[in-house]
């Protein structure tokens, strides 16, 4: 039998070779026509950008049962007067609603807390993208003195402490509480929030009626306006980079404190990467608002105002505003089985 | 060799050793680690193919979105975590030989991602920008009259499209040109403003994005640190395998020579084994011959072990001993002894062990063995000692003496018998002269003495007549009255002395004669006896007044020589008148015939004083006498015995004594 993965890869060979034979110019039409060749049936390109969400994820119960119960304790904490839901509470459609993160101890200036919802989609974690899985970011968030400020050491002998921790622990894990323990039940508990069935995705699972004409409308904005080049993929982005404010000129400046965040450059130093951040879910945009990283955007209608100057370089008119927010709103899904809305202002 | 039996043991237990130390190191410690890292590598560079030929897709504008890309990052990574991880599995030699390459490789993948990034942010605004400039011109609604603007609009795309394809400087300056003269007319409309910012920027995006693209697809970036772990890898292997090389003929060498040894040991043992058969096979053959030989003989043979216990029991002891083996086997050998002898036969035992040499064999003189049943027999020993593995052993063959102790006696007898005849028939000769001598001069005694008998008769007559009453006469200084009472009987006494010599002689001349053989004729017992008692009436007469004959009518005649049957009647009857202590005891002579056995019967009995048991077994002997005093000499019996045995007849006597002997006769019948 034909292993195709096999052929692919002698195509990809193939491929390679050509390349370094033709380094010059021509390489690349060749590359292309090459490329058009191979990508047959590898590639769909009548595949909408947008993908919905699975309704379930693999994740083990006991492990994610365990994690929520983390998630939840304030022992997490080195004050313990903080747990992981202090921000991502998930009655508050799994963030904080502030513009940006409350620091412990008044420590620094955070950045605006995204929703916790279907992180496990995202491929980058915190807005300059520093992680790329969430034991690392959570490891980060436990250490971090501005916000759980807490020792694995201490954190370890504060569970260990707790008979009925001991034997959960041990019940899924042979090695007990353990740092890895601790990361792998979080991640699990994390990974399990997802917030399926949004009206958007059953119009894309072929439920064309359920989208409205607007925001059916607001889509094809999405997308002829281009949107869509950075808000794509199962996550309505979370999955790349992008400078915000590609056309700076016809951005206001914010009042900020920390005006100008340099966003990634922080991270890799390079001028290139100066005020590039993640580009952020779409996903139940509509309830979790304010926007952007310094949550200067309290309002949906403004931060897409906002985007489409700064990143299409156009203006948009109220209707086309509209219409985009009208479809944004068409992204929020059920969590445990209810859709979810906007409930508390500014919940702790 | 039995003290050494360790030793081959060892030696193929060392070489053994030795075999499984060259195979650990025959074997090449990180040959799965090569097949699992290069596996892994090449894992690799399939992801690393996938992620260039999605990101080439996505440049294309023919990815829908970045998640493709996504997995593909992710994939890398895993795919790196895959490298790493099999190539810590490696030993530490490996381990520290690969980490430069593993961390270049792991560089190249960071600045690798970072380049994949930046790539998908620029594309994601070139696409969106190119998308703009594209349908740009149909929204923008340029008066007719503007034909040059219009030319420019429609012209942009193409120009950014094939700038995009090809990256030719003409091109970006013919685009810079289109858009300088547009951005002139941008104050006309809003539109034509975003346009112009949205070329520029594809202007500085479509180099960077190109480069990136470059970076990402170009086989060095990429494949270099790939191909150099790759090679590293190989490199190591060869390394190692040539070390493992040298074990392997190490391993051949050491293998050869376990085998070779095995092979030595293996035919020696073969040796040992079938020289242990043969013997085993020579054993039992040489035991089953000793047994068949020790069970067959007649003698006891019985072996024991230095504590004295009893290893081995033949038939012959246990008939010896009446002790069956199960019963003695494994007992200790001093019950055989008589409980005298016993300190003294474990003190020999003992001896015998210290002392004597393997084989040496030893007659005792005689011992003395207890039965069973308690009695005591004579035994003849011979020793032996001997050794095997189990320890030294000692064979007594034992012979019971007692028979041959009585065949000794007998023969002893016969010896003195012999002497006794020759005795006899020296003394026969001496006394047939003697009796010759004594016979001739007795005939003139017996002549003489009758004659002087008469003569003094005739002489006393004449004296009588011519003597004188008152005269005193003596003869021979007796008075001549009391000498003519005695000279008679002196005469008399004469005469009978000299008949008695006479007889005495017959006797002797007729047992020492030379005997003819006796005839053979039938002859009437009954006649013979009458004339016999005939002929002894006198002396019958003076002996008993009870004398009976009882013969049998109609008897058979008898087969033998008449006259000499008279001899033996008369013996015989002679000898039971001679028995009789007074006349009121009787004899009785009877014959009988028995019919069955063809034999005819005389019997004399008589109520004598009988004879004693001693005498009775010497009876037929000859001058053996209890009538010495009575002139008996001896030969009487003898005598008829001789004569009886020459006729084919027998004697038997049955006494009882103070109560009589009967004496028994038997002649074959004639007919």
């Amino acid at each position: 039998m034909l292993d195709w993965k096999d052929v692919h890869m002698r195509g990809l060979r193939l491929l390679r070779t050509v390349q370094i034979w033709c380094g010059g110019a021509t390489a690349a039409a060749f590359r292309l026509l090459a490329l058009a060749a191979l990508s047959q049936g590898a590639i769909s390109q009548a595949r909408e950008p947008i993908e919905p969400l699975p309704l379930t994820v693999p994740v083990d119960a006991a492990r994610a049962e365990l994690g929520e119960q983390l998630f939840r304790d304030v022992r997490l904490s080195h004050g313990k007067d903080r747990s992981c839901e202090t921000c991502h509470p998930l009655n508050n459609n799994g963030m904080d609603g502030k513009p940006r993160a409350s620091a412990y101890n008044n420590g620094r200036i955070l950045r605006n807390t995204p929703t916790i919802f279907n992180v496990g989609f995202d491929l980058f974690f915190t807005w300059d993208g520093k992680f790329e899985t969430l034991s690392d970011l959570n490891d980060k968030v436990l250490q971090d003195a501005a916000l759980m400020a807490i020792t694995w050491p201490e954190l370890l002998s504060e569970l260990n402490a707790d008979p009925k921790y001991e034997v959960r622990f041990k019940a899924i894990y042979p090695g007990g509480v353990s740092k890895e323990s601790v990361l792998d039940a979080l991640d699990s508990f994390e990974t399990s929030l997802i917030t399926p069935n949004a009206r958007f995705d059953k119009f894309l699972r072929g439920q064309l009626n359920a989208l409205s004409s607007d925001e059916l409308d607001g889509y094809q904005l999405f997308k002829s306006y281009g949107c869509v080049a950075c808000h794509q993929g199962i996550n309505v982005g979370g999955n790349l980079f992008q400078t915000f404010g590609v056309f700076s000129d016809m951005v206001p400046k914010p009042s900020s404190p920390t005006y100008p965040d340099l966003g990634r450059f922080v991270l890799t130093n390079d001028d290139r990467d100066k005020g590039v951040f993640r580009v952020p879910s779409l996903r139940n945009v509509a309830v979790t608002s304010p926007y952007f990283h310094d949550g200067r955007a309290a309002s949906l209608e403004t931060a897409v105002d906002t985007m489409s100057r700064a990143q299409l370089g156009r203006v948009l008119d109220s209707k086309e505003n509209h219409l985009i927010v009208q479809f944004l709103g068409s992204l929020t899904g059920e969590f445990r089985g209810q859709p979810l809305q906007i409930k508390v202002q500014g919940a702790r | 060799m039995r003290s050494h039996w360790w030793r081959p043991l060892t030696i193929v237990l060392a070489l053994l050793a030795l075999v499984t130390a060259m195979l650990t190191h025959t074997r090449n410690p990180d040959l799965v680690l090569r097949e699992r890292l290069l596996d892994a590598i090449r894992n690799y560079e399939l992801s690393d193919a996938e992620m260039a030929r999605d990101v080439l897709a996505a440049r294309a504008g023919l990815q829908a979105n970045y998640d493709p890309l996504a997995t593909d990052r992710r994939n890398l990574v895993r795919a790196l975590g895959v490298v790493e991880k099999e190539s810590a599995a490696g030993s530490w030699k490996a381990q520290s030989f690969l980490a430069p390459h593993i961390g270049r490789l792991k560089d190249s993948q960071v600045e690798r991602l970072m380049s994949v990034e930046r790539f998908k942010s620029r594309n994601a605004l070139l696409q969106n920008s190119l998308r703009y400039v594209t349908s740009a011109g149909p929204v923008l609604r340029i008066p007719r009259e503007r034909k040059s603007l219009s030319a420019d609009i429609s012209r942009l795309p193409n120009s950014v499209l094939r700038f995009m394809q090809m990256r030719d400087s003409d091109d970006e300056l013919e685009i810079q040109a289109v858009l300088d003269r547009l951005a002139v007319e941008s104050k006309l409309h809003s539109e034509l403003r975003t346009l112009v910012a949205h070329g520029r920027l594809m202007v500085t995006l479509i180099p960077e994005t190109n480069e990136l693209l470059r970076r990402i697809t170009l086989a060095s970036t990429s494949v270099a640190p790939l191909a150099d772990l790759q090679r590293a890898v190989m490199d190591y292997d060869r390394g190692v395998e040539r070390v493992a090389q040298v074990y392997r003929v190490l391993l051949y060498g050491v293998s050869v020579l376990l085998l070779g040894y095995i092979v030595f040991q293996f035919v020696r043992l073969r040796r040992a084994v079938v020289d242990r058969l043969r013997s085993a096979a020579a054993l039992r053959a040489g035991e089953a011959r000793f047994r068949a030989i020790s069970d067959s003989a007649n003698e006891a043979i019985v072996s024991v072990g230095t504590e004295g216990n009893i290893v081995s029991w033949n038939a012959g002891a246990a008939t010896m001993f009446g002790y069956p083996a199960q019963e003695v086997l494994g007992q200790t050998f001093k019950y055989l002894w008589p409980a005298a002898y016993r300190d003294d036969h474990e003190r020999a035992v003992a001896e015998f062990f210290r002392s004597g040499d393997a084989h040496s064999g030893t007659t005792t003189p005689e011992f003395s063995g207890l039965r069973k049943d308690g009695s005591e027999f004579p035994l003849e020993v011979s020793l032996s000692t001997w050794a095997t593995d189990e320890g030294r052993f000692l064979t007594a063959i034992m012979r019971d003496v007692s028979e041959r102790r009585r065949l000794k006696e007998d023969l002893r007898q016969k010896e003195l018998q012999l002497i006794q005849k020759n005795r006899m028939a020296v003394l026969g000769l001496l006394v047939s002269g003697v009796a010759h001598d004594i016979s001739n001069q007795n005939d003139v005694i017996l002549k003489s003495s009758g004659a002087v008998a008469k003569a003094c008769a005739d002489l006393l007559v004449l004296v009588d007549s011519h003597r004188e009453p008152d005269l005193e006469t003596t003869l021979a200084g007796l008075p001549y009255d009391e000498m003519r009472e005695h000279l008679p009987i002196v005469s008399r006494d004469i005469h009978e002395a000299a008949m008695r010599i006479l007889h005495i002689v017959e006797d002797l001349r007729d047992f020492y004669r030379s005997r003819p053989q006796s005839s053979r004729e039938p002859f009437e017992v009954n006649d013979v006896v009458e004339r016999t008692v005939r002929l002894l009436r006198h002396k019958i007469n003076d002996s008993t007044g009870y004398f009976r004959t009882d013969l049998a009518p109609n008897l058979p005649p008898a087969l033998g020589d008449a006259p000499q049957f008279g001899q033996v009647v008369s013996n015989l009857l002679i000898n039971a008148l001679e028995a009789l202590p007074d006349r009121n005891r009787g004899v009785t002579v009877s014959t009988s015939c028995e019919v069955t056995k063809r034999r005819v019967m005389l019997v004399v009995e008589d109520q004598g004083s009988g004879i004693s048991e001693a005498d009775l077994r010497r009876i037929s002997e000859p001058f053996f006498t209890t009538k010495q005093a009575i002139g008996g000499t001896g030969l009487g019996v003898a005598i008829t015995t001789a004569l009886l045995g020459s006729m084919g007849g027998h004697l038997h006597f049955e006494s009882e004594p103070g109560r009589g002997t009967r004496v028994i006769v038997d002649l074959g019948c004639a007919s």
